[in-house]
């Protein structure tokens, strides 16, 4: 298997840190802090607040794609051997990486504020964690793609502006307007799924290894989709110049 | 199946913006080993022709064939021939000079330590070294058009699609380019080299196209193209010591026009074709005329550029 999706993430997160754009990361956690600082018992508020953070801290990553089309960037990649879908699959595995260091220092504000939420109310043990990582992948994965599919679609970086404060509306809706995740989301609403698991393992802690929901199949049917998508979008239009 | 002799083709080529057509109806082919300028003012269609060769455009209509393969379908066997320069591509600007050679070393399937070796080779042939890790975005934009070239050359292409390389570059870094062009292509590599240089093209080009609002209107060798359009030019020789009513006889069965100065000097102006000329000293000398001077107009490839850009253009 070729390694060009491994080759351009490594570029991202290593330009991320050098860039200090790697800061970003810590964004999703400062948004918890903040949150707790107001509402420090507003527990039914953690998973809810989770994903969103999780979700708008990842938007960026996809950003990064409409910024390297408008420049040329992904034309001069495509003049590589490296493929559409190994592109989008590059930014899929940044977006993954730094993910996973969002949710960590997610995880490190849950057990030190509201109340100490995590600690209060489950053990932190390796099981639920892994679940954690779980969960916060699937959410970050979901927005990644979801970003990726409207950022290789526009034309230009104002045009991704625009894209990209209609996907954090879309992307956050379920969170703000419905209440919360809808008890059970349908598969049109991915987000809802996955806010769905995120709110079932915080709120619920013990019920971590009963999470085979609907969700489990939803969300990552629909990266895979989003994720295909936007391997077509991206060699279907591949410059600023077509 | 055997390689095709046409390294590129273009096959009723056209592309169209909206109402605005880009690149209409073009046809051409280019055998491997040969190195073609594209000329033509502003605007003609040389850098979306090689978009179109290099993939990134897509045509309207019609054909762009790189090694016999439909370049908007390219796949990555046939993009490992291709390398590109052109201002619709570019480099990571984040990534130091030498991160962009190896990264792109390794997209085309370099291990780490042979990209390395690669990258070390084109920052030395393209004399990178004291940008080296640099980011690109703090070079100048002479340095990043380097670096660009190679990025284009680090995997050995056997095509080169270079859309105005020398552009913004100093004139020592212009003969670098040059000078490597002119290299590869002794090597059996094919170049497509679009500018607005004249005086380049001539340099380093077997075959110029010349285009206009995206037609082909010239096809031919700089000399002959020079030639069947502004004509070989004329010689004017001064010469003393032949008096005015021989001039007749003497230059009589040569296609030649003549003056008589007041100080008693003939003014031959004559075709600069040589067997018209060698007739004329030959009989100068026979006559034991002596030639005073030797003067004349030839026309150059500008001119010639100029005549047939401007006649498109009306």
């Amino acid at each position: 298997m070729r390694a060009t999706p491994v080759l351009l993430a490594k570029k991202d997160v290593a330009e991320a840190a050098r860039e200090g754009t790697i800061l970003y990361s810590f964004f999703p956690a400062a948004f918890l802090f903040f949150a707790s600082l107001y509402n420090a018992n507003g527990a039914e508020l953690v998973p809810r607040l989770a994903s969103l953070a999780l979700v708008l801290g990842s938007l960026d990553v996809a950003f990064f794609m409409a910024r390297e089309k408008d420049k040329g960037i992904v034309a001069k990649l495509l003049l590589s051997t490296a493929s559409s879908w190994s592109i989008a699959g590059g930014k899929l595995l940044s977006g993954f990486t730094l993910g996973l260091l969002k949710s960590t220092l997610i995880l490190a504000v849950l057990k030190y504020s509201f109340g100490g939420l995590v600690s209060g109310n489950a053990s932190l043990d390796a099981y639920w964690i892994a679940w954690f990582y779980a969960a916060s992948s699937l959410v970050t994965l979901l927005a990644v793609s979801l970003g990726l599919l409207c950022f290789s679609l526009c034309g230009g970086l104002k045009a991704a502006l625009l894209y990209l404060s209609l996907l954090a509306l879309f992307a956050v809706q379920p969170a703000i307007f419905q209440s919360g995740a809808p008890a059970r989301a349908g598969w049109y609403d991915p987000f809802g799924s996955a806010y769905g698991l995120m709110e079932k393992l915080i709120a619920e802690p013990q019920s971590a290894g009963a999470l085979t929901g609907e969700g489990l199949a939803i969300v990552p049917l629909w990266i895979v989709i989003l994720y295909l998508s936007a391997g077509f979008a991206i060699k279907g239009k591949p410059s600023r110049a077509s | 199946m055997g390689e095709p002799f046409n390294a590129i083709q273009a096959v009723g080529l056209t592309k169209t913006y909206g109402k605005t057509v880009a690149i209409d109806n073009v046809s051409f082919s280019v055998p491997k080993g040969e190195v073609v300028g594209v000329l033509g003012p502003s605007g003609s269609g040389k850098t979306t022709l090689v978009g179109l060769f290099s993939g990134i455009v897509k045509p309207s209509r019609g054909k762009a064939l790189v090694a016999g393969v439909d370049a908007s379908k390219m796949p990555s066997a046939v993009r490992r021939k291709v390398g590109v320069v052109s201002d619709l591509v570019q480099v990571y600007d984040d990534l130091s000079v030498e991160k962009n050679l190896v990264l792109y070393a390794r997209l085309f399937g370099l291990n780490s330590s042979a990209a390395k070796e690669k990258a070390d080779e084109v920052v030395s042939l393209l004399e990178l070294e004291s940008s080296r890790k640099t980011a690109c975005k703090k070079l100048s934009s002479g340095v990043r058009k380097k670096v660009l070239i190679g990025s284009a050359i680090i995997n050995e292409p056997e095509i080169l699609l270079f859309d105005e390389p020398t552009a913004g570059l100093d004139l020592h870094d212009s003969l670098i380019v040059r000078n490597y062009v002119s290299s590869v292509s002794h090597s059996g590599r094919t170049v497509l080299w679009a500018t607005n240089s004249l005086s380049e093209a001539e340099r380093i080009c077997r075959r110029m196209i010349i285009l206009a609002s995206g037609k082909v209107i010239a096809d031919d060798e700089p000399k002959r193209f020079t030639r069947g359009i502004a004509g070989t030019g004329s010689v004017e020789i001064r010469v003393s010591g032949i008096k005015a009513e021989n001039i007749a006889d003497i230059f009589g069965s040569i296609d030649v026009s003549w003056e008589v100065s007041d100080e008693g000097e003939v003014r031959l102006t004559v075709d600069n074709e040589r067997e018209a000329l060698d007739r004329i000293f030959t009989l100068i000398g026979r006559m034991g005329a002596s030639i005073v001077s030797i003067g004349g107009k030839v026309p150059t490839l500008e001119d010639a550029y100029l005549q047939v850009t401007g006649e498109a253009r009306k």
